[in-house]
């Protein structure tokens, strides 16, 4: 029988890890995200290198683009009676541009696509990731190779033949479907999204936690 | 992108033009997203990119 951890020590355990990764490599943790671009490597080739940008000046770049495209007009862009205002009038003015604009002190710096970083590094973090799954299978003394689950509804439910392997297939393209359409997963959504209070890390991850709890249900009735 | 338009205080600007209205369409960073291909981290939806600018 597996001993697992107390929910809240499993629980700072992964906010601790989704915080060093932030610390160390200055991006949100995203196990999907970096699916996605290793994926896209394979299909468009690797992305060029970015050549190394100075934050002050992307900052200035940034604010004077905005002036350039919006220039005087960004306030009546903003008013309440705007064509085309946002939904909350109290979007700020026309951004000034300081002489110097002055990066915040002890901020992380200015997150970078997980398309532009080195491929190697999304190699390593998926290697990491198993290693510490079996590190973890090691020390708890249950590393055995399995073929059936070891959840005993799932296979009193779907028995521990073919039926079985065609509904983990099943399930597990429904998972890439569902976190491509979602924008991300458990760990980008669920830790970091609902962390950040972001609206729609807390819509998915409340779906994938209800349907799982739907499906639980389901497969205790079924068995 | 998103943190560079928060840290500048430009977000509901661009978000205004580009997200929140029907010109969607016309955010360059949407057009390449539409395609599947990753979008440049320094591309502003007006098609601008600010490596080139910085």
């Amino acid at each position: 029988m597996i001993e697992f951890w107390p929910f809240w020590v499993g629980g700072a355990a992964l906010a601790a890890v989704a915080l060093f990764h932030w610390i160390l490599v200055g991006r949100l943790m995203a196990v999907s995200g970096r699916v996605s671009a290793l994926i896209d490597a394979v299909r468009w080739g690797v992305p060029e290198p970015t050549p190394e940008i100075d934050e002050a000046a992307l900052i200035a770049a940034m604010q004077a683009a905005t002036m350039a495209e919006f220039g005087d007009a960004a306030a009546a862009l903003l008013a309440p009676d705007g064509e085309d205002a946002p939904a909350e009038p109290e979007a700020p003015a026309a951004p000034e541009a300081p002489a110097e604009p002055e990066p915040e002190v002890e901020v992380a710096p200015l997150a970078v696509s997980a398309s532009r970083q080195p491929l190697w590094m999304h190699v390593l973090f998926f290697a990491s990731l198993a290693t510490g799954g079996l590190v973890s299978a090691a020390l708890g003394g249950f590393l055995r190779p399995e073929l059936a689950l070891r959840g005993e509804r799932f296979t009193a439910a779907f028995g521990d033949g073919g039926l079985q392997l065609a509904v983990l297939a099943l399930g597990g393209a429904m998972i890439g479907f569902g976190t491509r359409m979602a924008g991300g997963c458990t760990s980008g959504h669920g830790l970091c999204g609902v962390s950040r209070a972001q609206p729609g890390s807390l819509a998915a991850t409340a779906s994938f936690f209800g349907a799982g709890i739907g499906l639980s249900l389901l497969l205790r009735a079924l068995s | 992108m998103y943190a560079m338009f928060v840290r500048t205080g430009t977000l509901k600007l661009w978000q205004a033009t580009y997200c929140h209205s029907s010109n969607h369409e016309a955010c360059a960073r949407y057009k390449i997203a539409v395609t599947g291909k990753p979008v440049p981290s320094t591309l502003l939806p007006n098609g601008k990119d600010l490596a080139k600018q910085s």
